[in-house]
């Protein structure tokens, strides 16, 4: 696959997440055994850890539009080669349930074959995700 | 192609870190002023936090030779656009201190102004490293 449809793949995918689409929406970009990381203190939110099956981006649209808030969320780059696309930026978002807020630099990895995303894996302040979610943390 | 000269100085750094060049010369490839920037539990190793200036890079370099062992680093792919270039791979390090060890994914974002690394973000698994470190 090309870098410019790579590009498009990843624009298409924010442009989904961006204007609220439904959460089966969204994971038609995705492979049906798509490989799903967020690394992390895995379970601490239901979308962190290592997944597989396209229901992992399904279920994070849907679970995320119910536990967190979104305060801010920024795109500073996209980078495509023929199998990638790194989506650059960063975000702050208010966990509902304990209201502590997690402001993080991310880079989203999206591995794409033909037309599909088959690998997905958001690096992110880990450590401040699990700070900010867990009821226990100081 | 800025994209392409991006890509050369990411290829570049890693180089330089491979054959183990002083820290010197490979905080010379950055900006007077970086931003040198790892998130996380600040603190808990000596690089694991924000900084300002070259010297940051050059402690950085000292640092990890010092403190770790390095047992993997793969570099999955090196991608540029017009102002910089990302290093995507998965590592594993031994903390020599107290012989545990790290594997998590990384992403290196090199911000390049000129010929220079202006800004350098690593994004790890900082929750994983913060554990094994303090565990």
């Amino acid at each position: 696959m090309s870098s410019i449809s790579n590009f498009q793949v990843a624009k298409t995918f924010l442009a989904k997440i961006g204007s609220g689409a439904s959460p089966d929406d969204v994971a038609a970009l995705f492979s049906p055994d798509l490989d799903w990381n967020i690394p992390g203190d895995a379970g601490v939110l239901p979308w962190v850890g290592h997944k597989t099956g396209r229901w992992a981006i399904a279920d994070f649209v849907r679970d995320s539009g119910r536990m967190i808030e979104r305060i801010s969320f920024e795109v500073h780059d996209v980078l495509v080669n023929d199998d990638r696309a790194v989506i650059l930026g960063g975000l702050s978002s208010r966990i509902k349930s304990t209201g502590r807020i997690i402001d993080t630099a991310f880079a989203i990895v999206l591995t794409i074959a033909g037309s599909e995303i088959t690998r997905f894996v958001m690096l992110e302040d880990s450590f401040k995700t699990s700070w900010a979610a867990r009821e226990d943390a100081l | 192609m800025s994209q392409d000269k991006n890509i050369a100085i990411a290829q570049q750094l890693l180089a330089g870190i491979g054959e183990g060049r002083p820290p010197e010369t490979l905080a010379a490839m950055f900006a007077e002023d970086l931003r040198f920037e790892i998130q996380g539990d600040d603190g808990v190793l000596p690089w694991v936090g924000h900084k300002t200036g070259r010297r940051a890079a050059a402690d950085f370099f000292r640092d990890i030779r010092t403190m770790t062992e390095p047992v993997k680093f793969e570099v999955e792919d090196i991608m540029g656009s017009t102002s910089r270039a990302v290093i995507v791979g998965e590592l594993a390090t031994r903390i020599k201190s107290s012989g545990k060890m790290v594997n998590t994914q990384f992403a290196i974002v090199l911000t390049i102004s000129g010929d220079k690394i202006a800004r350098f973000q690593m994004l790890e698994d900082s929750f994983y490293l913060s554990r094994t470190v303090r565990g």
